[in-house]
């Protein structure tokens, strides 16, 4: 008995290009082009042989960082370590300064741009002067606070460190605001879409208990995203000390200031020991919000 | 101690867009009155515990809740009147990561300023502990008033929720499905203790099943719903050929 | 009596250490910073600094257009002869360097979330083993994990100023060393934040795959692309 396969005709489902691949696709070859239009190619990417040497000179001294100056430095300065400690200080109270302000702000911002305050109660009568408050009012302040967050953070760190500068000069003020406005906007984004994306189950049942929508907001709402806004908190943390690091580039007393003042004086050693005292800054905080993260489950 | 409180639903409609969820409804519950909802998931029994509540506004027709018309309310006052109603939700929805004491604390959210909600949630005063400590003993879950809700199972949750409904000081206890997501042993024990308080209370009990032998066992007035209108209404003193018959419209609306 | 027993309850109520230490700590150096900050109210409203402030803001206001009324056409004249002589040509070189940047950061930070992310890199990955690895293995995926989390630290940690600096000094002006700063910079953010997402996942369907016997890189191609590719 001989048997033969019968055909089995499987429908095939038509091809459908997602979204998904298709900004994919666009995005490599906008960076192809990118390259091309930059003349970037293997030829630029090989070292000079006196780039090679000059950069070797530096990356040696990461495995002997200077413990003391390299050069003669006036007499009551104090020592290089105090120094970087120092620097560490202030950037530490920049930052934390700046991250604090930035989290009222972004609070304040992110219940007003968020759709959950502004869902009020359906069921019962309202004058219609209520009415007309809610229909007008809210979206204006959702729209405004919305397009305030935006222009806020839209502009860099840097280049509100420009604008407080000429009026601050270099004071710890410049410095906080400067990275206090663009945090803030984005941290008011993130929170608005984290209030937004909560589960608004326990919320519901309060408004069933007779709570008010104030209340129903901060204990049926808030509680839920507490601990993201807290991990998301930490993580910006991280990114202003790296911010009020940079900073110093620009003049203020932080970290970025001597790093920089020392690589242009070629003292490769004093940079080691200040990136690593900035590296070690950020270890000790990521180490600090993943321990925060693991415990913050809801 | 004021008695318990009365529905009346006058020939209500809900609808959601183009769905129906209830049509012509006409249902009078007497103050201390428990009955039970029975009929098949989609039939409209969460419409109806909702348009209890006041938490859903029907199209056409009214809701009275003792005497007064719901639609007729001001915000303010209907605040008010659903603090006087408890519900157990289907989903429990307590919040997870504040400890218990903190969830059954929500109950008088509903009689109090917003300053003063704060500080007690800060600080909470001794009485207030008491009583809630007094509200989990009844339900059985007192040591656990200080655990992170999260960190109970199931049941015990659904004890926190009921709870939470009994702090409201209510006049009448509404629950959405409470057998729904847990075993059968404890199925049965919550809707013994929901009963029994209400009893205690002298609240007005009504509640949602599917299972109709808990029903019958444990409520004298059953309410059967059918594709959001109301098939039956009657004491659970029935015949058995009358109970088939339940039976049967149960089973067909199920398969 | 009731009185008690709550009180006793309470004081066994379980409490996380770390939490706790963590609010005190950042409330101190909150405090702290405010405190010994230079914030000094007179320096901020001097008269030398509100002047400069209203300068730097006249100074904005374009050239030809300072000290007379609005005038269109001067306006338009003065935005084309910016854009003609660089605004064109510089904006197109920023838009191109950060397009070929994040491109290359996102690849790297995709090969190094990975090994960077803690259920990923471990011995017997979201699920338990029958027999546990032995302390060699465990010992080198640990290492792996830290060398990943150390590099993306460094890359991220070191300034951007300071990588382009060192990249100009290498390979000498071209268009190179602000690409490559950017993309190892960016590469240091965004592999931390993957490998933290990576982290979050829902370990059901991962711990699926392992128990049916999927390897790392069958799991990471099945599993964690399609489900990161989707997240926040």
């Amino acid at each position: 008995m001989s048997e033969r396969a019968a055909t089995i005709w499987i429908p095939v489902p038509p091809t459908r290009v997602s979204v998904r691949s298709l900004v994919v696709g666009l995005l490599v070859a906008a960076a192809i082009l990118s390259a091309m239009y930059l003349h970037l190619g293997p030829g630029t990417l090989t070292p000079s042989l006196a780039g090679r040497r000059a950069a070797a000179e530096f990356f040696v001294r990461a495995l002997s960082p200077a413990a003391r100056y390299e050069s003669d430095v006036m007499p009551g300065t104090p020592p290089l370590l105090v120094t970087a400690l120092r620097a560490v200080g202030v950037t530490v109270v920049i930052a934390a300064s700046a991250m604090s302000l930035a989290v009222v702000i972004g609070l304040l911002l992110a219940f007003v741009a968020s759709n959950a305050w502004w869902i009020g109660e359906r069921a019962g009568a309202q004058s219609l002067w209520m009415r007309l408050l809610r229909r007008s009012v809210a979206p204006i302040a959702y729209g405004s606070a919305r397009v305030v967050m935006a222009l806020m953070r839209s502009t860099h760190e840097l280049l509100w460190a420009v604008l407080f500068l000429a009026a601050f000069g270099l004071s710890h003020t410049a410095a906080v605001l400067a990275i206090a406005i663009p945090f803030g906007g984005t941290l008011g984004k993130v929170f608005s879409e984290m209030i937004d994306e909560a589960p608004r189950d326990a919320a519901e049942a309060l408004r069933g208990a007779g709570a008010a929508p104030l209340q129903v907001f901060f204990f049926g709402l808030f509680p839920r995203v507490f601990p993201d806004i807290c991990a998301y908190t930490f993580y910006r943390f991280e990114c202003s000390l790296r911010a009020s690091a940079v900073l110093g580039f620009f003049g203020f007393p932080t970290l970025g200031y001597y790093i920089s003042a020392s690589f242009e004086n070629l003292h490769y050693g004093e940079v080691w020991t200040y990136l690593y005292t900035l590296i070690a800054l950020v270890i000790v905080v990521d180490i600090w919000s993943a321990g925060l993260r693991r415990r913050l489950v809801v | 101690m004021a008695a318990g409180a009365s529905f009346v639903l006058d020939d209500v409609r809900v609808s959601y867009g183009s769905c129906v969820a209830l049509d012509g409804v006409d249902l009078t519950i007497e103050p201390g009155e428990a009955v039970a909802l029975v009929g098949p998931s989609g039939a409209g029994k969460t419409t109806l515990l909702g348009l209890l509540n006041g938490a859903v506004r029907p199209d056409r027709g009214s809701v009275v809740v003792d005497g007064r018309v719901l639609r007729d309310l001001s915000p303010a006052e209907l605040r008010r009147a659903r603090a006087d109603i408890g519900f157990v939700h289907q989903d429990l929805a307590l919040v997870p990561n504040v400890r218990v004491l903190q969830n059954v604390l929500h109950g008088q959210l509903g009689r109090m300023s917003f300053l003063r909600a704060l500080r007690a949630a800060a600080f909470p005063p001794r009485r207030a502990v008491a009583e809630v400590y007094e509200i989990l003993e009844r339900v059985g879950i007192a040591e656990k008033i200080y655990e992170p809700t999260r960190r109970l199972s199931g049941g015990q949750r659904q004890r926190v929720a009921i709870a939470r409904a009994l702090y409201q000081k209510p006049r009448a206890l509404l629950a959405d499905e409470p057998v729904s997501s847990v075993d059968p042993a404890r199925a049965r024990d919550a809707v013994a203790l929901l009963v029994e308080v209400s009893r205690e209370r002298k609240l007005t009990l009504c509640v949602s099943l599917h299972n109709l032998e808990l029903a019958r066992e444990f409520f004298p007035r059953l309410i059967g719903i059918r594709a959001g209108r109301i098939a039956f209404d009657r004491s659970s003193a029935l015949h058995d050929r009358d109970f088939h018959a339940l039976y049967d419209l149960a089973e067909e609306q199920v398969s | 009596m009731t009185d008690d027993a709550i009180r006793a309850l309470y004081r066994q109520r379980p409490r996380s250490l770390y939490l706790r230490v963590t609010a005190a700590a950042a409330a101190a150096i909150v405090a702290v910073s405010w405190w010994s900050g230079e914030f000094s109210l007179d320096a901020l409203a001097s008269e030398r600094r509100l002047r400069n402030l209203r300068r730097f803001l006249a100074e904005l206001w374009p050239h030809p257009l300072q000290g007379r009324d609005f005038d269109l056409s001067v306006a338009w004249q003065w935005t084309r002869q910016i854009l003609a002589d660089r605004g064109l040509a510089a904006a197109g070189t920023t838009l191109a360097i950060s397009i070929a940047a994040i491109v290359l950061a996102g690849i790297l930070a995709a090969l190094l979330a990975l090994p960077a992310a803690r259920s990923f890199a471990t011995p017997e990955p979201f699920v338990g083993a029958l027999r546990p690895a032995g302390a060699a293995r465990a010992a080198w995926w640990k290492a792996l994990q830290t060398a990943s989390r150390s590099v993306l630290v460094f890359a991220r940690a070191v300034p951007e100023y300071i990588w382009a600096f060192l990249l100009l000094i290498l390979l000498g002006p071209s268009a190179w060393p602000a690409v490559l700063a950017l993309a190892i910079h960016n590469a240091g953010i965004l592999g931390k934040l993957a490998s933290e997402v990576v982290d979050d996942l829902e370990r059901a369907p991962l711990a699926a795959l392992r128990a049916a016997g999927a390897t790392r890189a069958q799991i990471a191609v099945n599993a964690i692309v399609p489900a990161t590719a989707g997240a926040r």
